[in-house]
């Protein structure tokens, strides 16, 4: 075959196309000792009083340290406080400070820097700062604070252990630098970070607690689309990614490890538990008919495979967690219809619920809450005015994924009559009196003990018609192994060790 | 010509100055859950009614509005409410992405498009029905879908080439093309057939003109006929074409911005809408429309230069 100059030209660009592909290489999580994760969102700030949890901690553990940590299995462990001591009304806590720890700029961490964060976190906007709020911070000595509280909060330890207390350097406290570029005392220090694309790590060599710093380079590459995490978890960009119930399966069939952990759960709250909105709400034999109503499992089948089914919003690792109510209301189509007659609502009603952004589900909700004689109107907002709506109290009821916490952070949540997700503000006398319990005496074991009670008005009053909790899945490279964090969507990344392959 | 190009930049001013103020007006009423989205669940009212304080969100419209415009004519468009990154820096991190992914691809998708379109209507026949069955294909084949198969093949499987990122020219040329390869690719495929249908309609047109004829009839070379006179008066319709298709890849890169984790303007733009990021929405409103009123620009100014009477027109 006679080569033509042109031809022999196209061969040669083609010869040299696929030379250079082969010498290319994705940028990819390239060693042992470094951690790439594929993350979901990124931070909003980084000043440490915008601190949230889920996926966003990880972020802010790379930069900062936090006074006191919460271990996978959610015990609390010394940190940048070395010992803590929380007085029995839960109206203040004296946390004796680390010595010797200096911030990446050269700062010193003492009991000044330590007031200064914490000042500054409760005079600012931020996810978590109404948790602290009112909190006044004085100077015991150099490494001796104490916070006064102006209500009782049992809970002040764990919000110093996850968003409440991440120490920046106080030369950066209040300036606007430290919005977009970190200055810790944590175990990796921040080198380049681009909104939307990735933030760059690199390990801080004066670091206090080598135990910590399992990496020499932590990168997040922001990969906010499901199916593009995915791809960079099986194409060797990423160590670790958090996967949908459908990417995790797609995951798992090319061999890669995936973990899970069950966090959030699924359901329809029903805010309207006094029928200002709609009277038929305000019976409790109609909230037990909804429950009745659903085939939990089918649901979590069609909408979520893996999901574990469950009727209360108490996760399994607290105290008010109670098995026989995992399956309280059984799938009952006669029983629902029963109720509903009793309470006088024997041809039915109309519920005007929110819908969630997923149309399957809001299809089989509404199939099933048809089948017992109940027609849901759909309201039609979506996006932000529908989570502004919901939380202004416009909705009688939603359906929702909401994460289930601690004891007293789940009953603060959506138990309390000022709990963020009881928008219409209902009250039950128990529930009153077990907060007033706990304010009394905020002992682990009394919340405990107050929190079975509010759990138990949850669900036999039917204030919240939970479907299953959903399985969190995150998926691992060979070189990385990870620990699943109790309470919180992505592990915590000193749960991430490299594997050495 | 300087009356042209300053009729041109009025037009475009005022158009800008229209479709910002519009945008603008519509941002408006979705911004309601933006402090409940920033706070999270644990948010109380007073948190909110403070954030919506610290946002401006408690000022009338048309008090937020004008300090909107105030500043963004002295060029300052303000911070992402959500990432507190300013305005202007994301345009310039974000901007080169976007520009870089279209441009190389346009490019790519001008020199297929006029060799294909210029070949099926000068030699006809098989590769003539070949163009226009790509043509039908590309259209019927979105780019999302190339995208994945794409990613699918040569990221996942042969793991040849990135399945996400975009890697700055400075940092590594060789990577940053590695990252380009498959998005423009997936951008590439769906537009250079339609191109290369309406450059060859374009081209016919113009052959079956009466003034080819006698250039023919005179004896002048094929190949001088088509060069120096048919490619020249088929031009501004190849280039509208193009032009528009690169205004559509514009929006195109949305979905393979996100197919490719790229840190473009596309994807940018969506989740800003979605979060109600008031001042992000309003910063890519407004250098969109920018680069849409240079390249149109461009276009007319090239057509002018290569047909008078456009210019007189």
């Amino acid at each position: 075959m006679k080569l033509t100059k042109r031809s022999a030209a196209i061969l040669a660009v083609a010869a040299a196309t696929t030379l250079a592909l082969a010498g290319l290489t994705p940028a990819q999580a390239a060693n042992k000792t470094d951690l790439v994760i594929g993350a979901l969102a990124e931070p909003t700030t980084w000043d440490p009083a915008g601190a949230n949890i889920g996926h966003f901690l990880p972020y802010y553990q790379a930069a900062y340290d936090n006074l006191i940590l919460r271990d996978p299995n959610g015990t609390y462990k010394p940190n940048l406080a070395t010992k803590w001591t929380v007085a029995k009304d839960s109206k203040s806590v004296t946390i004796d400070l680390r010595k010797g720890v200096k911030f990446t700029d050269g700062e010193v961490f003492d009991a000044a820097a330590a007031k200064a964060n914490l000042d500054s976190y409760i005079k600012s906007t931020g996810p978590y700062t109404s948790k602290l709020a009112g909190t006044s911070v004085a100077v015991v000595d150099t490494d001796t604070i104490q916070l006064t509280m102006a209500n009782p909060n049992p809970e002040i330890v764990y919000y110093l252990s996850t968003t409440g207390s991440f120490m920046a350097s106080p030369k950066a406290l209040g300036t606007p630098g430290l919005k977009t570029k970190p200055v810790g005392s944590g175990p990796y220090i921040f080198k380049s970070g681009t909104t939307g694309s990735q933030y760059v790590f690199e390990a801080n060599p004066n670091y206090w607690d080598k135990a910590k710093q399992k990496f020499k380079k932590v990168t997040f590459k922001v990969l906010v689309d499901n199916t593009a995490r995915l791809n960079a978890f099986l194409g060797g960009q990423v160590d670790a990614a958090n996967l949908s119930t459908a990417t995790m399966s797609a995951a798992k069939k090319k061999g890669m490890t995936v973990v899970s952990s069950n966090v959030d759960f699924k359901g329809i709250l029903l805010f309207d538990r006094t029928g200002s909105k709609n009277p038929a709400l305000g019976k409790m034999a109609v909230r037990q008919a909804i429950a009745h109503a659903f085939d939990r499992k089918a649901l979590a089948a069609a909408v979520d495979p893996g999901a574990s089914v469950t009727n209360q919003v108490f996760g399994p690792g607290t105290q008010a967690f109670n098995k026989e109510y995992e399956n309280y209301y059984k799938y009952d189509v006669a029983t629902s219809k029963k109720l509903l007659k009793l309470a006088g609502y024997e041809d039915g009603f109309t519920l005007k619920l929110a819908p969630w952004g997923e149309t399957n589900l809001n299809a089989l909700v509404e199939g099933y809450l048809k089948a017992v004689g109940i027609k849901v109107e759909w309201t039609s907002d979506t996006g932000i005015a529908w989570y502004a709506n919901a939380k202004a109290g416009k909705h009688e009821a939603i359906i929702m994924q909401i994460f289930q916490g601690t004891d007293f952070v789940t009953a603060e949540t959506l138990l309390a009559k000022d709990g963020g997700w009881n928008p219409l503000k209902t009250t039950d006398p128990a529930i009153t009196a077990a907060f007033k319990s706990i304010d009394a005496n905020s002992s682990a074991k009394n919340i405990g003990t107050q929190a079975k009670i509010m759990n138990q008005v949850a669900v036999e009053k039917a204030w919240i018609v939970p479907f299953y909790r959903m399985p969190v899945y995150v998926g691992v490279s060979k070189r990385v192994k990870v620990v699943t964090q109790t309470q919180n969507a992505f592990p915590y990344l000193y749960n991430f060790a490299p594997t050495g392959k | 010509m300087l009356a042209f190009i300053a009729r041109k930049l009025f037009s475009g001013a005022f158009l800008l100055l229209v479709i910002s103020s519009l945008a603008y007006f519509l941002v408006f009423f979705s911004v309601d859950g933006v402090a409940y989205r920033l706070l999270g669940d644990a948010a109380t009212e007073a948190d909110v009614i403070a954030k919506n304080a610290e946002l401006g969100l408690d000022r009338p419209f048309l008090d937020r509005y004008l300090d909107w415009l105030t500043h963004a004519v002295s060029g300052d468009f303000g911070f992402s409410w959500f990432t507190n990154e300013a305005i202007m820096d994301a345009m310039a991190n974000r901007l080169p992405v976007t520009i870089t992914l279209v441009a190389i691809a346009i490019t790519i998708s001008a020199i297929l498009a006029v060799i294909l379109g210029m070949t099926a209507a000068i030699r006809g026949g098989w590769l003539d029905r070949l163009v226009q069955f790509l043509a039908i294909t590309g259209f019927a084949v979105p780019g999302f879908v190339i995208a994945v198969v794409a990613v699918t093949i040569f990221a996942i499987n042969l793991m040849l080439l990135p399945a996400t990122g975009w890697i700055p020219i400075e940092e590594d040329f060789g990577l940053w093309m590695a990252s380009l390869i498959l998005p423009v690719f997936s951008l590439v495929i769906a537009t250079v057939a339609s191109s290369a249908q309406q450059i060859r309609s374009a081209i016919k047109n113009v052959m079956e003109k009466d003034w080819v004829k006698t250039l023919r009839s005179r004896g002048i070379p094929e190949r001088e006929i088509l060069f120096r006179h048919v490619l020249r008066s088929a031009a501004p319709a190849g280039l509208t074409v193009l032009s528009f298709q690169f205004v559509g890849m514009l929006g195109g890169t949305v979905i393979i911005e996100s197919i490719f984790a790229l840190p473009g303007i596309g994807a940018y733009a969506v989740s800003a809408t979605v979060q109600g990021d008031t001042p992000v929405v309003m910063g890519v409103v407004v250098f969109t429309v920018i680069v849409v009123i240079v390249v149109n620009l461009l276009v007319d100014l090239f057509n002018g230069w290569l047909n008078p009477k456009v210019r007189v027109k």
